[in-house]
């Protein structure tokens, strides 16, 4: 080949090649055009106009007094964005990007502004159109930050984009809030009532034609919406602020006290089944509960001594006994196919209310299996038509299926009956035992628990959920009797005498069960203490149940669920004055609880108490759980000795002076109000004239 | 004197149809930017606000550049070509120092309102100072020496620019390949062993890579059959087989370990490896739906949509010809390709006529790296090539790619109506 054909040859061949890239470009161009044209045109419609749902606001959740319990506000995500026509030109985004960074800085408090200026040049570096300032900025915030520089210049050119959602929050924060609801972030579901009531709270999203316009922004087609909202409905439910916040507290503060696990209570009014107040917690560390589990509902576990009160129903109403039928329970065991029943006493001869009142195990075993161990199935049948073995069909998800064997049953033994009598080998919720003690007070009618009452539109009620009744009657009205009797008496005569509130009459049974652990079984020797009743006993208005589980300082259901029930009850009874139909006599209101009195002058301090008509007693040294203040407001004395540092904290600062300079010391003041601090450790002994500075508040 | 004069400038030597060309492509740009970056309040093509106002002016200095450059003697481009290189190079290493940073490359200095781009006039300048040292040892055989030589010319801006780091601009000097093809240093061997690499280097990233080495296994395979008599070629075929696969593994090393992930993620979008409408795939995506969705007619003049609302972003700049496709649709578009290469044929064809070495590889040069420009920013448009960010020739909008593309162009035009006087 010859230089001049090879120079020839390339040539052509870079004619080809020119030729050849713009035929395939004019192939392909006419493809996309002609033969998926119609597709690609169909893209840009679709991508440039869509609907998108509007966010119906959902609905409230009131108490049964009326308070908000849960409500939607409005929150905002902001974004910016970077290339907005305002600051299109390098000069006025640079000229103002320092300030608005400071701005947003000192407002937001999270980046320094050099931080924030550094992120905003990054993201204008970046082109980017949606970049994300601060999320969950609410309405009032929102107003400030469209004042800052750049932003003020307008919607549409400052670029500032604000995106609306709702928030929801509870106005009484940790207030019942499992069984209010909330959504768990994780797994995207509603508990509660907000998930139980989703479809009436949630509303109906709407959908607004959206195009997207200048900077992939989406804005509305129409000035109206297309297809509006429909705002959820009002939930009305049966929780009552005062007595929730009351439970709260005063399990929260025995669960502290006893070191337990986890604890429950729950307030129910008797007549109707509504639920007052549903409190749980579930301990996170040393002395710090929260609520995590609705255990109220959700667990069902063996209930222990409570559940005695099924059995004696059973025997009473199947007239196998009667109150005053006598049993042996001899030195406090009973063997039933080598397993030993005990109690925790050697009661010997008791009249069978005498031994539902100490809660005897032998007693009810051996009633139990003397009267049923031919044929257990009639005992099993009678559990069974108390509906014990059936859910309650609660208004809120989650609850714990109860188990009542039968004969039949797989699992079931020998030991199963006795075992049953007195309340192992079976497994109920605290609200089914609760439910069972309900029926009792309510003279044998057995109601669902309600949570909620009403659902409300616009003010108007859409729905309204009346009390269901379970079983009319659940044993002949003398076995009620009976059982309100032994009931009431518990509280005067047994397990119950020292949760005795002379001013409020109640009713229950203590309950102390052992805990099955996982592998372990019964062998660790972990307890599930309770109490259950009602009261007023002799006119119930509410029921009330409470569940600790797994309590380090005592186990017994008198010594750590009863204080909780006494607390509460004694709290909704000095609210509600319909239960005080003896009003005047009362001037104050027993109570287990020791008034703050702080520290003073004895003179003083006693003149006050008189004024006040509280009798004032020294103070025992018995522990607060037995300290009842209708006996008096304790008090104790403190000599004051010279050379010893006395505990001056609480004090005034004229008794603290006082208290100080009389024991020596040159004394140094700072603050006003009550001491708080001492800088000499009370109880020590100091030689006189040594500075002591106190700290008042 | 006086006629000689005349002939130098208006004289029917300048290419004239070359000159109706370029305007053209020129005007077509100006009404395109206009369309892509229409602004209600500015509707006027002669709004200085505007991007389309700008580009008028762009366009009007242009001639004026080209006017320029017809008048200036032709001599004084060849001479000065190695200054016209050194201060391009001096430039380059200034950006990376002064230069203002836009969209992460380091390639602009601003000149009160105007921001240049030298790595645009780098091309001008190696063209020239290609053809000059070329041409210099135009009368010996090509040897691998003069190769080294010219390869150095062209690498030293593609370093700096590589330093922006300006990949898509790099990328265009590799244009110039062609130049050194066309004067013999490379053999038609070499550029079908270029041809091939880089078939085997789209395939593997297309493809598994041991998919690509089984194949090229059984190609390998059927040759030793074919060829089972010769010894020598199957010796051969069995390093070539060797070769491609380490090759091969490398591409896949490379990509994997070597390349920035926005990159691999364009060659995967591109390769169709990811279907991604809203992420990376966002630019080529909304690119090919405004094409597409012109059909065959176009939408229109300023009727586009999705070019209009900024859907496609560097509407008017890198993905201008999207502006093309969605208003003027397969006609318009065949339009501007059919200039475009009658263009880039006519620049061929001038260069063939040159008498002097200088002038010919300079045509070349340009021819080369215009058609680099049309085929990279037409086919990351509709979706053939990645998408690398380059203007496309005389219709982007920006005063720098305008001006050093008018200024090759008409340097080239003046050597050819210089043509049958003395360089």
């Amino acid at each position: 080949m010859n230089i001049r054909t090879d120079i020839l040859l390339r040539v052509y061949l870079s004619f080809g090649l020119i030729v050849l890239f713009a035929i395939a470009v004019l192939l392909k161009l006419f493809y996309l055009q002609y033969v998926e044209g119609a597709e690609w045109r169909e893209m840009a419609d679709s991508l440039s106009t869509r609907y998108v749902d509007v966010e119906a606001v959902r609905g409230n959740i009131y108490s049964n007094d009326g308070s908000l319990l849960a409500t939607s506000v409005p929150e905002y995500d902001l974004r910016m964005d970077l290339l907005a026509p305002g600051i299109m030109s390098d000069d006025a985004f640079y000229s103002k990007v320092d300030s608005l960074a400071a701005k947003l800085s000192a407002f937001f408090k999270d980046k320094s502004s050099a931080q924030y200026s550094r992120l905003l040049k990054q993201a204008r570096k970046d082109g980017n159109r949606y970049y994300l300032l601060k999320r969950d900025v609410g309405h009032q915030e929102l107003k400030e930050v469209k004042e800052f520089p750049i932003f003020n210049l307008g919607k549409y050119k400052g670029g500032l984009i604000a995106e609306r959602k709702n928030k929801r929050i509870l106005p009484f924060t940790n207030l019942a809030a499992r069984t209010i609801g909330y959504k768990v972030a994780t797994e995207d579901v509603h508990v509660g009532l907000e998930g139980a009531y989703a479809e009436y709270i949630d509303g109906k999203s709407g959908k607004r034609l959206v195009r997207r316009i200048a900077g992939g922004v989406w804005m509305p087609v129409n000035r109206e919406i297309e297809v509006a909202p429909v705002d959820g409905a009002d939930i009305i439910s049966t929780i009552d602020v005062n007595m929730q916040d009351m439970a709260q507290r005063a399990l929260e503060k025995q669960l502290i006290t006893s070191n337990a696990d986890n604890g429950c209570v729950i307030l129910m009014e008797v007549a109707t089944g509504e639920i007052r107040a549903v409190a749980n917690f579930t301990r996170v560390e040393e002395g710090v509960y929260r609520e995590k589990f609705n255990y109220a509902i959700a667990q069902s576990a063996e209930p222990g001594s409570t559940f005695k009160l099924a059995s004696y129903l059973v025997a009473l109403d199947d007239g196998k006994i009667d109150t005053n039928t006598v049993i042996e329970t001899g030195n406090g065991t009973y063997q039933v196919h080598r397993h030993t029943i005990r109690d925790t006493h050697a009661y010997g001869t008791l009249t069978v209310k005498k031994a539902f009142e100490v809660s005897s195990n032998v007693a009810i075993t051996k009633i139990i299996n003397t009267y049923y161990r031919d044929n257990p199935a009639a005992f099993t049948k009678r559990l069974h038509e108390l509906h014990l073995n059936e859910p309650l069909g609660l208004q809120i998800p989650g609850e714990g299926n109860p188990l009542i064997k039968t004969p039949d049953s797989k699992s079931w033994s020998g030991l199963s009956l006795v075992q049953m009598a007195y309340g192992y080998e079976l497994k109920l919720t605290p609200l089914q035992t609760l439910s069972l003690y309900n029926a009792v007070a309510n003279d044998g009618k057995m109601v669902a628990p309600i949570f909620v009452k009403e659902i409300r539109r616009l003010g108007n009620t859409v729905e309204h959920f009346d009390t269901r009744v379970i079983n009319e009657q659940i044993a002949s009205p003398s076995t009620i009797a009976k059982l309100q009797d032994m009931l009431a008496g518990v509280m005067t005569e047994g397990t119950g005498k020292r949760l005795r509130n002379p001013d409020l009459s109640m009713a229950g049974k203590t309950g102390t069960a052992q805990m099955a652990d996982g592998a372990a079984g019964y062998r660790n020797r972990k307890y599930q203490s309770s109490f259950a009743g009602y009261f007023p006993a002799d006119n119930p208005k509410y029921s009330m149940i409470v569940v600790v589980q797994n309590p380090r300082n005592g186990y017994y259901g008198a010594s750590v669920a009863g204080p909780v029930f006494r607390e509460l009850a004694d709290m909704v009874y000095a609210n509600d004055l319909d239960l005080q139909n003896d009003f005047e006599r009362m001037r104050f209101v027993g109570n287990t609880q020791q008034p703050p009195s702080l520290k003073g002058s004895k003179a003083a301090t006693l003149r006050v108490y008189d004024a006040l008509g509280i009798k004032a007693t020294y103070a025992s040294a018995e522990p607060v759980q037995h300290i009842d203040t209708v006996k008096g407001v304790p008090f104790s004395d403190e000599a004051i000795k010279t050379g010893v540092v006395p505990d001056v904290k609480g004090m005034g600062l004229i008794d603290a002076l006082y208290a100080l300079e009389n024991s020596g010391y040159r004394t140094t003041v700072k603050g006003k109000g009550k001491v708080v601090a001492q800088s000499l450790v009370a109880g020590k002994k100091v030689d006189t004239g040594a500075p002591i500075t106190i700290e008042l508040k | 004197m006086n006629s000689m004069h005349r002939n130098r400038f208006f004289g029917g030597n300048v290419d004239w149809f070359t000159v109706l060309l370029w305007f053209l492509l020129c005007i077509i740009g100006w009404f395109n930017i206009h369309a892509a970056v229409f602004d209600p309040q500015h509707p006027g093509l002669f709004s200085l606000e505007t991007n389309y106002g700008k580009q008028s002016i762009y366009i009007f200095s242009a001639m004026l550049i080209a006017i320029v450059i017809l008048i200036v003697d032709a001599k004084f481009y060849s001479s000065f070509s190695p200054i016209l290189y050194a201060i391009t190079i001096l430039l380059l290493i200034a950006v990376l120092i002064i230069g203002r940073n836009v969209g992460g490359n380091q390639a602009w200095i601003p000149i009160g309102s105007f921001r240049l781009q030298p790595s645009e006039f780098a091309k001008l300048a190696t063209c020239l100072l290609l053809a000059r040292y070329l041409s210099a040892h135009s009368t010996k055989t090509p040897n691998l020496k003069t190769l080294i030589g010219g390869i150095t010319v062209v690498a030293l801006p593609v370093a700096l620019v590589l330093l922006q780091p300006d990949t898509g601009s790099a990328l265009a000097f590799f244009a110039l390949v062609f130049v050194f093809y066309r004067e013999g240093y490379i053999s038609g061997p070499w550029m079908l062993f270029g041809a091939l690499a880089i078939m085997l280097f789209v395939l593997t990233l297309a493809f598994n890579q041991w998919i690509v080495i089984a194949g090229v296994a059984m190609t390998v395979g059927l040759g030793i059959y074919y060829f089972r008599k010769k010894r020598k070629i199957i010796t051969s075929l069995a390093a070539i087989f060797a070769i491609a696969a380490v090759y091969v593994l490398c591409v896949e090393f490379v990509y994997e370990n070597v390349l920035q992930s926005h990159q691999r993620n364009r060659i995967d979008v591109i390769l169709g490896k990811i279907d991604d409408p809203r992420g990376e795939g966002y630019n080529l995506n909304q690119s090919m739906i405004a094409i597409g969705s012109g059909q065959f007619w176009g939408k229109g003049y300023l009727q586009g949509t999705q070019t209009k609302y900024n859907f496609v972003p560097e509407q008017s700049t890198d993905f201008i010809f999207c502006t093309v496709g969605e208003e003027w649709g397969f006609v318009g578009s065949m339009v501007v390709i059919g200039i475009y290469l009658t263009l880039l044929l006519r620049i061929v064809n001038i260069a063939e006529r040159q008498r002097t070495a200088f002038a010919r590889i300079y045509a070349y040069g340009v021819a080369s790296i215009l058609f680099f420009h049309f085929a990279i920013n037409i086919g990351m448009t509709i979706g053939i090539v990645p998408i690398i960010g380059i203007p496309l020739p005389f219709i982007s909008y920006g005063g720098s790619s305008l001006w050093s593309f008018t200024i090759l162009l008409f340097i080239m035009l003046k050597f050819d109506a210089n043509r049958k006087g003395i360089v």
